[in-house]
């Protein structure tokens, strides 16, 4: 088990979704942007009625900027820290990424080089986060349009030595190595069976579109079968991991989004029902 | 040069060439960096369109390139609120000429309710609020009020 332990398939809340999440029987978790949440007040009420009901909240984060130059400020800790408290939040998850640098703001979450500066920086980062946050970390993998020169890792060598040089747990988001696997040929084979059980915390989906020859991570359309695939093949693993959809935009009828968490549990049984075929070294 | 300087020095070269045009540095594919710029300009837009629907109708067919072109010259300083970009996007085109009326009220509406500065943060204004201010095409004066529990009273 890992050390946060989340099961089921669940959701990342949003305003949009509130009324569809209000109804799902029994999400297995759901996830919460900080960023969204108001920085003072009371929460939103759908999210105290989902504690109430015993749902693990999961607090997700995007603009830490773990694997920037520049270290996350304690004020920016403080506040995330605080937002986790708010939300009584069993963990919180940020990304193997940078935003800013400069002076100026990205608005995305950049890829960083898989270089040994980068790793140094980012267990760094990664430790002044962990001391400063109430509830265990969870490192995301991101998707992206291009990669740095002169990598001194793979995809799977790098997350290995983030695991190795921090004690932080990995959200595998398997539409992300999706992306890679189509824009820069990343072996997702390596990279799942870089992840051991108990270090992951739990698996995002997410639907994407291709266009101009590259795979862009909308968010916005549906899931294709490539990261449904790769749950399965994890499933096939590690057995029935925690998973979530993440959906942004454009957001579909209710029956669309049931069928692709229906097809999410679907892809982690025929995974699971036929483990033990390979190897679950990690 | 430790990591940190080394790591730096790359970051913010690549995030000027991703958000203000500037050189795409060596050794990185220049198409695909192009094709990110542009995945985000677009991503911002699209979180403007979302604040600011009167905007886009107001623009119609031209708001995308107008909207792209400001946000190049216009990189963020601080963490992305659709609602200022929105804001400072219609200030820019408050200065090169006259806007629909329906969007003047709109902009005296939010000005009223929130406090925002230029480099992008806006607080939500309490209590009394009260905007003044000449149209710089119509030269009619222009007067919202807001009341203590968030009432706009708006005169243009």
């Amino acid at each position: 088990m890992s050390a946060v332990s989340l099961q089921g398939v669940g959701i990342g809340w949003r305003r949009e979704l509130a009324l569809f999440i209000d109804r799902m029987p029994s999400p297995g978790f759901v996830e919460v942007l900080a960023e969204h949440l108001p920085p003072t007040g009371p929460i939103p009420e759908p999210l105290v009625r989902l504690r109430k009901r015993g749902v693990p909240l999961v607090l997700h984060s995007v603009s830490l900027g773990l694997g920037a130059a520049e270290p996350p400020s304690s004020e920016r800790l403080s506040w995330l820290a605080r937002q986790a408290e708010r939300l009584g939040a069993t963990c919180i998850s940020e990304h193997l990424a940078f935003v800013r640098a400069g002076g100026i703001e990205s608005g995305h979450l950049l890829p960083i080089p898989r270089t040994l500066d980068a790793l140094e920086v980012l267990a760094e980062n990664v430790l002044r986060a962990q001391a400063a946050l109430p509830v265990p970390l969870a490192l995301e993998n991101v998707a992206s349009l291009f990669e740095w020169p002169d990598a001194a890792f793979t995809e799977a060598e790098f997350l290995r030595e983030v695991l190795a040089r921090t004690s932080a747990s990995l959200l595998l988001d398997v539409a992300n190595l999706h992306a890679h696997v189509l824009n820069h040929g990343t072996d997702a084979d390596a990279v799942l069976a870089s992840v051991p059980r108990e270090r992951l915390a739990y698996v995002h989906v997410a639907g994407g579109v291709q266009h101009g020859g590259l795979y862009h991570d909308t968010h916005a359309h549906p899931v294709p079968s490539g990261p449904m695939a790769l749950l399965e093949r994890l499933a096939r693993r590690l057995g029935p991991v925690p998973v979530m959809l993440e959906r942004d935009d454009r957001f579909p009828s209710e029956t669309e989004l049931s069928a692709e968490l229906g097809a999410m549990s679907l892809a982690l049984e025929r995974g699971a029902s036929h483990g033990g075929s390979e190897e679950t070294h990690g | 040069m430790n990591a940190r300087e080394r790591l730096s020095q790359a970051q913010a070269e690549l995030v000027r060439a991703l958000g203000v045009g500037g050189p795409v540095p060596a050794g990185f594919d220049t198409a695909r960096v192009q094709a990110a710029a542009q995945s985000l300009i677009h991503k911002r837009r699209r979180a403007v369109e979302h604040a600011w629907p009167k905007l886009v109708l107001a623009l119609g067919p031209d708001f995308a390139a107008r909207f792209d072109s400001w946000a190049r010259a216009h990189p963020m300083s601080v963490e992305p609120d659709p609602r200022v970009e929105g804001r400072r996007f219609a200030e820019s085109l408050r200065e090169q000429g006259p806007l629909p009326a329906s969007i003047s009220g709109v902009l005296l509406d939010f000005d009223a309710r929130w406090n925002w500065i230029a480099t992008g943060e806006a607080v939500r204004r309490r209590g009394f609020a009260l905007v003044i201010r000449r149209d710089t095409f119509t030269r009619r004066w222009q007067v919202a009020l807001r009341l203590p529990g968030g009432r706009v009273m708006r005169w243009v």
